[in-house]
């Protein structure tokens, strides 16, 4: 029996054993319901269409009891599922109809903050902004991953990746992870690493080997090697107040940045010059934030609507502002702030960066605002600054009129970076979707040289219509562990009701999966799922095996869905048909 | 909007990220895991649909043909009290209109013959026989103020018309507050009047509920009787009135009057010292804003153009579209009234002004799910005892029914008032 | 054992079958090791895949070993094996300032790889007191503490990207060196092998370190370097006990100040340094400047190191043991021929993981252990690690003996270990108790373990009992 668009139809018995388990308000085969769950960001890219597969039934467990007890279940009838914390993306679905979705929402709590030892027990439902609340209560923060604070601190550090824009302080999800409980593919509740032993969770490596090695690496298994309910990541000091007072109301908040703390950003000559900033900063260690955010989401998040955006955008000045950091520092104390910001301008001057944005002003930023917007416009162009002039005066005119000061500029991005809060204003925004793309987890360097390959890339798509102009250089991203590695992936935007986008997207995708490889650009961001592993793994030490080896050894049902993990058969086709000369699909 | 269609939302409904912003305050504003949740819906029932961002795409599925209509999606539709969180969440970033979408899905649903629910056609049927939601008879609209000498505005000229609505005037319990109202605005000489029996009902929850027809009906007349009277303004105790009469009525028809809430004229005549507190409160007093007075108090204005792209797909409107994102809505005129009390010490609680969590009684929740609506106002109490205060001041009856019970259900110690009673209190005279 | 084929693997006259020669590495520290049927001394990674290869072929087990000496009662029990030893694989393939990275095999030993280093400005992380002659990967793929926790960001630093032969003799790499390209290439693009994770969605390097050779075989690896310091000082702490010790590293920690960070008691400190007198515990802190005003760096740090300590009633001490900060800080990661755990003539540690606050009542109940034993608790010396920022602390006890009171000492060492492990030590390194006291009641985690192994190392030829005994559980 299936439903109009071919859902299978769980049988009932199994049906009320599942409801059994979540009780019967927290089951639901309603289809209205089931589709929220396959209706996904970038699904369009994935499978050609804005929903992905219908899940069957979706439970809601509360505990890791109840996962097991479900997981077991589907263990005996056969069925594949998948779980999803906040859900966001189509890696939380899967592309065919009728798995048990776990949505573990109401799974929910932070289990415990240990404020001495800098780490916090979560459930996967705890998201960056509620767990970054309660740690700067205790004078900590914590990792938010660029996607933004809306999305779960337990599915990044333990299945998806983890990039984010304080990395260079705060390190990368994979990193950040420490103990946690795994309801592995059978149904074994595994806790890994010290809180057995201890009653603590302040580590997952050993005894002997880590497991954290089994269950990610530079990607997560995206829901396809069992359910992660609990887990331990660690926390990092936080020198700001327990709570950022903000003004305003929406979409316009204000705020004073605390003392001892700072924004900036730096504008460059060219990319070189950001290579070394880049580099001299991260060991410096005087960074909390520093990242690379292009000029038109920098804009975009400054202003409140698209046609805001597009106002000040059209002139063109901006477009040509693209060698730039946003770095934020937060000092401890005067003499802190007094080294740090001291070093931050030495090296500013080494790589003759002009500071355009600036949380406080004196005669060095007055300086070069005037150079760098100077800069900027001879990159431009007399034309093009003339025709941005207006616009711009505008704007600020607007601004001040509103009571904002000369550094809203700086209050704003320090408020993005510390909270995390403007992603999807600085991205979805414009068309109401984006993809991804380039973005190693490699060294500065070759993160810029992935910059400029996804700039050069994109800019031909661009011509075709496919995505929209955004400049074409539109790379995020920054440096990790005080600068050890970075990523700039380069962001390309649609609009994924436009058939133009939904067909032509993957094009771009594929001509930057080929780039990576054939220039040597490290291991994209985008080699998640079997077409993606088949051109990559080849030129990788077909890690696909092993990675194949992992999930047939710990799941040989495959019954935890493995789309965007891996499936050995459907990736050992991809690969046989490139190495015949064809074109694959990259879609799944 | 009125008399749109899903399909006029298909962009947007498209558009929808499944971020989940929708379920979170403005992400900055959040202060704390326990009270970081803006959504209702989603905070009582979970799964995905019933968060602002699921309709969209339980709107998006329908009008694609992928579902029908069905009890279960009927529940995710009106286990919502509509209260607007999720819009404004949504709209700090994007340009898009979740709260106009869950409005076109239940007028859709009226429209398809599925909807109102059981439990709301008594109270359309009620504002179509007796033009207000309680099922009395229209001679009783009147009867609050019948010790009250006040004008009636549809006998003599006033400046300023009192708008009662039905609950304060056809509950007893509440009727105190128009009482306290009228004569709080005779003692500051405002020229005030009633209509008595012949005011009508606003119309607010036939929107709310769907039944377009029904509420540009009363709308209509309405208008047509405001404007008649020749009135310089309207002032509403009652946000739901006044949020509709603001923000609503002008898609309907011209008014030739200005609406007010009375905490706005509170606080102008504060400031104009045509109000002077004499009596100390002495009372801890946290502040509740209802929904239709802070966030969807800005007036809608009717936007008829299309969507053009620039840039290949940025997507703008032409001509340029005003977004509300509830940044107009009326919260300092509540607070400068607190604040000018003598012995008010005002603590706020988390999730405030334009992202105040709901009481949970609007958009029907109350008269259909009852259950929902008790939890939603049990969560608020939690929140307001979680600033030590006594007293949980707000400016709805609505509000104040629904937190006074959940108070009461909560065995709380907490008290709820409205703010005309505090500014009574204040000014020296009883309650009531 | 027929051998014919193992010394094809390797270049001629690189495998040994001397009697004397396999001894060596059957007595590792502390004996009760099988001596091996042969060692092999491969010379690149080819050499070690048909070493591999030929120990599959022919089910023969092997022991990885990267400086001569396996860990005690890690062999293979009951039958023919051979030690695959890498000491000749001794190259520093790569050292750059640009990254702070280096490459290097894993004969490299400390000594060696710190002289090479420090020509283009860095250093290495090391042990308190690395052995001479010790190697360097050997070390950091037993998750060995390090002495700065600042600049630890994952238990597994300073270990980056691996080139590695798995048990089932493939060849692979890990982290961002694994590709696309060869290293070459991926020099060229400016990468420099520093992002140890993946590729994809497994960290092999994380499988590899801590499994004591028994997951694959490394053949070459980057690491994290450090810059060396402009100027450097070591500010010193001493005090009765550890509690007000650990407050002090909890601050300090949290204020992201200094850079060696440990805490020693007297009896380490005494055989540290060669001499006596020393406080009961202590404190060593190091800060240091570098590149950019090392000075001033030094200078801010040092005064809110100086507010921390005051603000807990102590203060700093210009010597310990009659011996300068200068001294100390040398002593601390300057290779030694002899360990100072050896001054009484042998010694065995008990060591696992805990956070700083449970220190001492861990440290309590080991003395306690020690003493039901007949040791005297108060000659064990201490050394607490702070790691990972100070979220973790390595606990070590050394019981310091003649080499003629072995038994009394072991049996002291075991009583110690019980103990911790009773009050809720984390053996994470399971050379660090008893054999089999990490996986005592861990059924699942032992299950899950070998199965891991057995995707990489399905015939199971590399060191099988590294970890635990057959009859763990």
């Amino acid at each position: 029996m299936t439903t109009t668009t071919g859902t299978p139809i769980l049988r009932d018995e199994v049906y009320a054993e599942l409801a059994g388990i979540v009780g019967e308000e927290n089951a639901t085969r309603e289809p209205a319901i089931l589709d929220t769950y396959a209706f996904q960001y970038i699904a369009e890219i994935v499978v050609g269409d804005s929903y992905m597969g219908r899940p069957g039934v979706v439970v809601l467990p509360g505990s890791a009891e109840e996962v097991q007890a479900i997981v077991r279940l589907c263990n005996r009838e056969g069925l594949k599922y998948k779980a999803v914390s906040t859900g966001w993306g189509a890696y939380g679905a899967a592309p065919e109809d009728g798995l048990v979705q776990l949505d573990l929402r109401r799974m929910n709590r932070i289990v415990e903050i240990d404020t001495r030892n800098m780490y916090a027990v979560v459930e996967p439902y705890v998201v960056g902004t509620t767990l970054q609340a309660e740690a700067m209560k205790v004078g900590l923060n914590t990792h938010i991953v660029g996607a933004g604070a809306n999305t779960s601190v337990l599915a990044s550090a333990t299945s998806v990746m983890g990039q984010g824009t304080t990395g260079v302080s705060t390190g990368f999800s994979n990193r950040n992870l420490l103990g946690f409980e795994w309801v592995m593919p059978d149904g074994e509740l595994l806790r890994v690493g010290s809180f057995e032993d201890s009653g603590e969770w302040f580590t997952g490596d050993g005894p002997g080997p880590s497991l954290r090695g089994l269950i990610r690496g530079f990607a997560g298994a995206f829901g396809g090697l069992g359910v992660f309910t609990k887990c331990a990541v660690k926390l990092y000091p936080w020198y700001g107040p327990a709570r950022l007072e903000l003004r305003g109301v929406s979409p316009d908040y204000d705020l004073d940045i605390p003392e001892n703390h700072a924004a900036y950003i730096i504008d460059f000559p060219g990319w070189e010059e950001m290579k070394d900033f880049g580099n001299m900063v991260g060991e410096a260690e005087i960074a909390f934030s520093m990242c690379h955010n292009a000029p038109a989401p920098a804009i975009a998040s400054m202003t409140d609507s698209n046609l805001s955006f597009y106002e000040l955008w059209k002139g063109g000045l901006f477009a040509n502002m693209k060698h730039t950091l946003e770095v934020v520092i937060t000092a401890r104390d005067a003499e802190e702030f007094a080294y740090q910001e001291g070093v931050l301008r030495d090296i500013e001057k080494r790589c003759r960066g002009r500071e355009i944005v600036s949380s406080h002003y004196d005669l060095h930023y007055f300086a070069d605002l005037v150079l760098g917007l100077a800069r900027g416009m001879r990159k431009a162009g007399l034309r093009t600054t003339a025709r941005s002039a207006l616009p711009i005066l505008r704007f600020v005119l607007e601004a001040l009129r509103k009571g904002r000061t000369p550094d809203a500029f700086a209050k704003t991005l320090y408020l993005a970076l510390v909270k995390q809060n403007l992603q999807a204003r600085g991205i979805f925004r414009f068309g109401g979707s984006f993809w991804t793309s380039m973005g190693a987890l490699t060294s500065w360097d070759c993160c810029i040289e992935n910059a400029k390959e996804g700039e050069r890339i994109k800019r031909s798509w661009i011509e075709k219509g496919v995505l929209m102009d955004d400049g074409a250089e539109n790379a995020w991203g920054g440096l990790y562990e005080s600068g050890c590695y970075g990523h700039l992936e380069e962001l390309a935007v649609y609009d994924q009701s436009d058939p133009v986008c939904k067909e032509g997207g993957i094009g771009f995708v594929v001509d930057t999966v080929k780039a990576t490889i054939e220039k040597h650009l490290a291991f994209s961001l985008n080699a998640v799922g079997d077409p993606m592993h088949a051109a990559y793994s080849p030129h990788v030490f077909y890690y696909h095996r092993h990675l194949a080896g992992i999930k047939e050894e710990f799941d040989p049902g495959a019954l935890s869905d493995a789309t965007f993990y891996i499936d050995r058969e459907g990736t050992e086709e991809f690969i046989r048909a490139l190495e015949a000369g064809e074109e694959i699909d990259m879609r799944l | 909007m009125l008399g749109r269609a899903l399909a006029d939302y298909e962009k947007d409904m498209t558009r929808c990220a499944r971020c989940s912003l929708c379920k979170w305050p403005p992400l900055a504003q959040v202060k704390s895991i326990r009270f970081s949740q803006v959504c209702p819906a989603i905070s009582r029932y979970n799964f995905h649909a019933y968060s602002g961002g699921g309709k969209m795409i339980v709107g998006l599925s329908k009008l694609k043909g992928r579902v029908d209509y069905s009890e279960e999606m009927l529940n995710v539709i009106y286990r919502c009290s509509v209260c607007g969180a999720c819009d404004i969440s949504c709209k700090y970033s994007r340009d898009l209109e979740p709260l106009e979408v869950l409005h076109t899905l239940r007028a859709t649903c009226v429209r398809d013959g599925v909807a109102p629910l059981p439990a709301h056609r008594p109270i359309l049927d009620s504002m179509r026989n007796y033009d207000n939601v309680w099922m009395q008879p229209r001679k009783k609209r009147g009867s609050w103020a019948r010790k009250l000498e006040v004008k009636d505005a549809a006998e003599q000229p006033v400046d300023t018309l009192y708008f009662v609505g039905c609950t304060y005037a056809l509950r007893p319990e509440l009727s105190g507050v128009a009482r306290t109202t009228v004569r709080v605005l005779q003692d500051a000489g405002v020229d005030v009047g009633i209509l008595g029996e012949e005011e009508l009902c606003c119309g607010s929850p036939a929107y709310t509920i769907g039944d377009e027809e029904l509420f540009v009906e009363n709308a209509r007349r309405n208008i047509e009787m405001l404007n008649s009277l020749g009135v310089r303004r309207v002032v509403a105790s009652c946000a739901g009135c006044y949020g509709v009469l603001k923000t609503k009525y002008p898609l309907v028809a011209p008014a030739n009057f200005q609406v007010l809430n009375v905490t706005e004229l509170l606080a102008e005549l504060i400031e104009q010292g045509r109000l002077v507190f004499t009596n100390p409160i002495g009372r801890s007093v946290t502040y509740h804003d209802p929904c239709h007075l802070g966030r969807q108090s800005e007036t809608r204005k009717e936007w008829n153009g299309t969507e053009r792209k620039v840039l290949n797909h940025l997507v703008i409107q032409d001509p340029p579209k005003e977004f509300n994102r509830g940044t107009y809505g009326v919260y300092e005129a509540p607070r400068r009234v607190l604040a000018a009390l003598p012995g008010v010490e005002l603590t706020e609680m988390e999730r405030i002004r334009e992202y105040s969590f709901c009481c949970g009684s609007g958009g029907g929740a109350k008269s259909a799910f009852p259950e929902f609506a008790l939890a939603t106002a049990r969560e608020r109490v939690e929140e307001a005892e979680n600033t030590g205060a006594e007293l949980v001041a707000t400016a709805c009856p609505w509000c104040e029914s629904n937190i006074s019970e959940g108070i009461a259900d909560a065995g709380s110690r907490l008290e709820c008032a409205s703010l005309i009673e505090l500014v009574a209190k204040g000014l020296g005279g009883d309650v009531s | 054992m027929e051998l014919e084929g193992l010394s094809k693997a390797v270049s001629s006259g690189s495998v040994e079958t001397r009697p004397e020669i396999l001894e060596g590495y059957g007595a590792g520290n502390g004996g009760g090791n099988a001596a091996p049927a042969a060692v092999a001394f491969p010379q690149d990674a080819v050499e070690v895949r048909s070493v591999v290869a030929w120990a599959n072929d022919r089910k023969v087990k092997l022991i990885p070993v990267s400086s001569g000496r396996p860990h005690a009662g890690s062999n293979p029990r009951g039958e023919g094996f051979v030690a695959v030893d890498l000491s000749r694989m001794n190259r520093v393939v790569r050292k750059e300032r640009r990254n702070r990275v280096a490459i290097i095999e894993p004969g490299v030993t400390f000594d060696q790889l710190q002289a090479e280093l420090s020509k283009v400005g860095l250093r290495a992380m090391t042990p308190l007191v690395p052995r001479s002659g010790k190697s360097v990967l050997a070390a950091y793929l037993d998750r060995t503490p390090t002495l700065v926790p600042r600049a630890q960001w994952d238990l597994s630093d300073p270990l980056l990207c691996t080139e590695v032969v798995m048990g089932s003799g493939e060849l692979f790499r890990t982290g961002c060196a694994a590709g696309p390209g060869t290293l070459e290439e991926q020099w060229a693009t400016g990468q420099a092998q520093k992002n140890p994770m993946g590729p994809s969605a497994f960290d092999f390097f994380r499988l590899v370190q801590g499994s004591r050779g028994s997951m694959g075989i490394v053949t070459w690896a980057s690491f994290k370097c450090e810059l060396l310091p402009r100027a450097h000082e070591l500010l010193m702490v001493a005090a009765e006990s550890l509690e007000p010790l650990a407050e002090v590293v909890y601050q300090v920690a949290r204020a992201r100040l200094g850079e060696e960070c440990l805490l020693l008691d007297g009896n380490a400190l005494e055989a540290l340094t060669g001499s006596d007198g020393g406080p009961s515990y202590a404190l060593l802190l190091g800060v240091a400047g570098f590149d950019y005003r090392p000075d001033q760096r030094v200078s801010y740090q040092r005064k809110g190191i100086e507010r921390i300590v005051q603000g807990e009633g102590l203060r700093l001490s210009r010597s310990l043991c009659r011996t300068g900060g200068r001294r100390i800080l040398e002593l601390l990661s300057t290779p030694a021929d002899v360990s100072w755990k050896d001054s009484a003539g042998s010694h065995l540690d008990v060591y696992f993981l805990t956070t700083l606050d449970r220190a001492p009542s861990l440290l309590r109940a080991m003395r306690a252990g020690a003493a039901s034993a007949g040791f005297d608790p108060y000659s064990i010396a201490v050394y607490v690690q702070p790691q990972v920022g100070g979220r973790v602390a390595h606990l070590e006890a050394t019981l310091m003996f003649s080499p003629d009171d072995r038994p009394a000492a072991e049996a002291a060492a075991a009583a110690a270990a019980a103990a911790a492990a009773e009050n809720g030590a984390y053996f994470s390194r399971p050379a660090g108790g008893p054999p089999d006291i990490a996986y005592r009641d861990r059924p699942l985690l032992v299950r899950t373990l070998r199965r891991a192994k057995k995707v990489f190392d399905p015939e199971g030829v590399l060191n099988p009992d590294a970890l635990f005994s057959r009859e763990v559980v």
